[in-house]
């Protein structure tokens, strides 16, 4: 979908089309709920809060200046609306480490065991960031969001945001490097077997 | 590891993470419509103002506004003329005729 085919979307949905919110959802539901699933780490608090972020698109989409990024403006409602809902639930930010492992859809039982253990490293790396860090990272790399966008976002200058990026990656490649999953991950999964 | 490769993992590493949880479309539809089945309630001021350039509201809001200042105005002219002089009787005459009367006595 280009620009203008999205601003007309947008006009739509500003007029109270509702089937034009729901084609507006469709080209950003997975980066939503992504971002939301990945700052929260639990299934059911990420569809709360991606539903109650809708809530609050479609209610102020009105509002919604067509010159500024809609991307950036659902991802900011949503980000405040997984702040509220750790502060109502009193939840502390779960880190990555701690939360249950997927199972993976991978057939051969060596493939599996070698991707959960990337896996495995990258999220105990993950773990280890701080909040600020792991959203910056969160925000860039699966959400797609670029630096001034990321501001926008959170809040912050983009000097700020730039310097955690650029810490949380150092702090990333540190802690793999350190757990010999940077470079040897895979293999010691190899000379286990 | 470069930041590239991290960069690259990382990316991937998200992708499998979420893809894996993501709600049916079915789950979509349902939020989308329980979102937008809430009534409207805009605070915003371009929701205010877009409100108010209704074509029923530009003619009737301005002859409301304009007969209530008339209102105001004639109101307050009329009230110390008639009101104040022609409906209250001044005490004062009563006061007088009963002071004779007061006066003899004592």
């Amino acid at each position: 979908m280009n620009e203008s085919q999205e601003a007309a979307l947008i006009r739509r949905c500003q007029a109270g089309d509702k089937e034009a919110f729901g084609m507006l959802v469709e080209q950003y539901h997975s980066m939503l709920f992504g971002t939301a699933y990945l700052m929260m780490r639990d299934r059911g608090l990420a569809e709360d809060a991606v539903q109650e972020a809708l809530i609050q698109i479609w209610k102020h989409i009105p509002s919604f200046r067509l010159k500024s990024s809609i991307k950036t403006w659902m991802v900011r409602i949503l980000i405040n609306e997984i702040k509220q809902e750790f502060r109502k639930k009193n939840l502390p930010l779960v880190s990555l480490e701690e939360a249950p492992d997927v199972p993976s859809e991978c057939d051969e039982a060596e493939t599996v065991l070698i991707h959960n253990e990337e896996r495995q490293g990258l999220r105990q790396a993950m773990g280890k960031l701080s909040s600020e860090h792991r959203e910056a990272i969160i925000l860039r790399y699966f959400s797609g969001l670029s630096v001034p966008q990321i501001a926008v976002v959170t809040g912050q200058p983009e000097g700020t945001v730039k310097s955690r990026l650029s810490r949380a990656l150092e702090r990333l490649n540190e802690t793999l490097n350190r757990d010999g999953m940077a470079e040897g991950g895979s293999n010691n999964g190899r000379t286990k077997n | 590891m470069d930041e590239q490769k991290i960069e690259r993992e990382l990316k991937s590493f998200f992708a499998d993470e979420v893809k894996e949880v993501e709600p049916p479309l079915q789950w979509w539809a349902n939020a989308v419509s329980q979102a937008t089945a809430l009534v409207r309630v805009s605070t915003s001021w371009e929701h205010i103002t877009g409100m108010f350039s209704k074509p029923i509201l530009r003619v009737a809001l301005p002859v409301a506004l304009v007969l209530v200042v008339i209102g105001t105005l004639w109101g307050m002219g009329y009230c110390p003329d008639f009101k104040l002089t022609r409906l209250l009787p001044s005490p004062q005459p009563q006061f007088l005729r009963q002071l004779p009367k007061q006066l003899h006595h004592l």
